[in-house]
């Protein structure tokens, strides 16, 4: 199985997208940066909308409003993220792609990309039912707490996975 | 300076970072995740400092729930990049990237306080359509240029460093 991964590892590394990575020294550290950088944005918004959740920040507004504010920021960063991500692993395919904590960081963002489509269904359910929205499910604060805060525990999951990458290399 | 460096480098928190272990990268990541949340809330501020997002809450409001995150976790960004940079302490400070890191913090740090101090002083008063003087958006858009170089050189310090 391992052995077509291998062969597509060896191809991407013979293209000229992958050799402008490799041989300019500047691109790795600048695509590294803007990476970081990117994390921060998603880091810092679901940190708003899950201490808005749990009642520590922003009571004089609503869940709702919060989530407004900072949830389409998490989706303008992921293509980037996506974008710059990609141009690294062209640079070094085996490493990334054969790596199982990488792996295990696309499983991850891929269940908090859906838990987080998830915490903003469940918090817009429950602004319609607060407003006394007849048809509107009833969903009651703890239930958006709790994924809130699991949503939140799957961001950080992936963000130390991402820093492990380097550590697992050939394990 | 070099003498202070080698003797933290030698003591057992410098010898344990380098030697035990996980703890360099356990540290490292305590590191990663405590500076995306502050930088993360900085320009949070800072956006809206600019008057570019988020407009239809007030600049004392945005401060307000962002700037409690920035400083928790700027303590932690602290204990774990001190603990890092016992692990080379002379090596990190003959690293001109790592110098600059701190040279950018402080200046961002006197624009924050010049801010708080003059610019900012009746901060609390103003409303959300709240017309921000030019003096502000400056500060805003001059913390956000000095946190982008901030993270650049933490993050190339890793290329440059000879251990
Ligand atoms: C499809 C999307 C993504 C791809 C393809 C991707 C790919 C990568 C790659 C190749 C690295 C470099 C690892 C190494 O060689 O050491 C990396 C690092 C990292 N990634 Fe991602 N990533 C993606 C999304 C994300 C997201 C959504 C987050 C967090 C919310 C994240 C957090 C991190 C972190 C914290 C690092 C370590 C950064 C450092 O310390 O230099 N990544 N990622
Ligand atoms: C909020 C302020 C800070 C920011 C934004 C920041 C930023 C960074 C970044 C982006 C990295 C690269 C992390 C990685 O990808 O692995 C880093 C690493 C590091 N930082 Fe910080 N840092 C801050 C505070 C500090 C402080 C106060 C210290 C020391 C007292 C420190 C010491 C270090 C050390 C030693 C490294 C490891 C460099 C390496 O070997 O790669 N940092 N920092």
């Amino acid at each position: 199985m391992p052995s077509s991964l291998h062969d597509f590892c060896l191809w991407v590394e013979k293209t000229n997208l992958s050799m402008f990575v490799k041989t300019n020294e500047w691109v790795v550290p600048t695509l590294q940066t803007i990476h970081i950088l990117c994390v921060a944005i998603i880091m810092s918004s679901i940190v708003m909308i899950t201490l808005r959740i749990v009642g520590l920040i922003g009571k004089d507004e609503s869940v709702q409003a919060f989530a407004a504010r900072f949830l389409p920021w998490i989706w303008y960063t992921i293509p980037a993220l996506a974008i710059g991500g990609l141009l690294q692993i062209s640079a070094e395919p085996e490493r990334s792609l054969m790596n199982k904590i990488f792996q295990l960081k696309m499983v991850l963002l891929v269940a908090a990309m859906g838990g987080t489509i998830f915490l903003g269904r469940k918090i817009s359910a429950s602004a319609a039912a607060a407003a006394g929205d007849a048809v509107a499910p009833a969903v009651n604060q703890v239930q958006v707490r709790l994924i809130g805060v699991a949503v939140f525990v799957l961001w950080i999951a992936i963000i130390v996975a991402g820093r492990w990458i380097a550590y697992a290399v050939g394990l | 300076m070099e003498q202070l460096f080698q003797w933290l480098q030698n003591s057992p928190l410098g010898a344990a970072v380098r030697m035990q272990g996980d703890l360099f990268p356990i540290l490292e990541t305590i590191h990663v995740i405590s500076i995306t949340a502050t930088v993360g809330c900085i320009v949070i501020m800072d956006l809206r400092l600019v008057g570019l997002v988020w407009t239809k809450r007030s600049v004392g409001r945005v401060i307000g729930d962002a700037l409690p995150v920035v400083w928790i976790g700027f303590v932690i960004a602290l204990i774990s990049g001190f603990a890092l940079f016992a692990s080379h302490a002379v090596n990190y400070w003959r690293d001109s990237w790592f110098v600059w890191k701190f040279v950018f913090m402080a200046m961002a740090f006197v624009n924050q306080l010049v801010f708080h101090i003059i610019t900012g002083k009746d901060l609390h008063s103003w409303k959300a359509s709240f017309q921000l003087p030019v003096s502000a958006k400056v500060a805003g858009a001059v913390s956000l240029a000095l946190w982008i170089a901030i993270v650049a050189c933490g993050r190339m310090i890793g290329f440059t460093m000879d251990v």
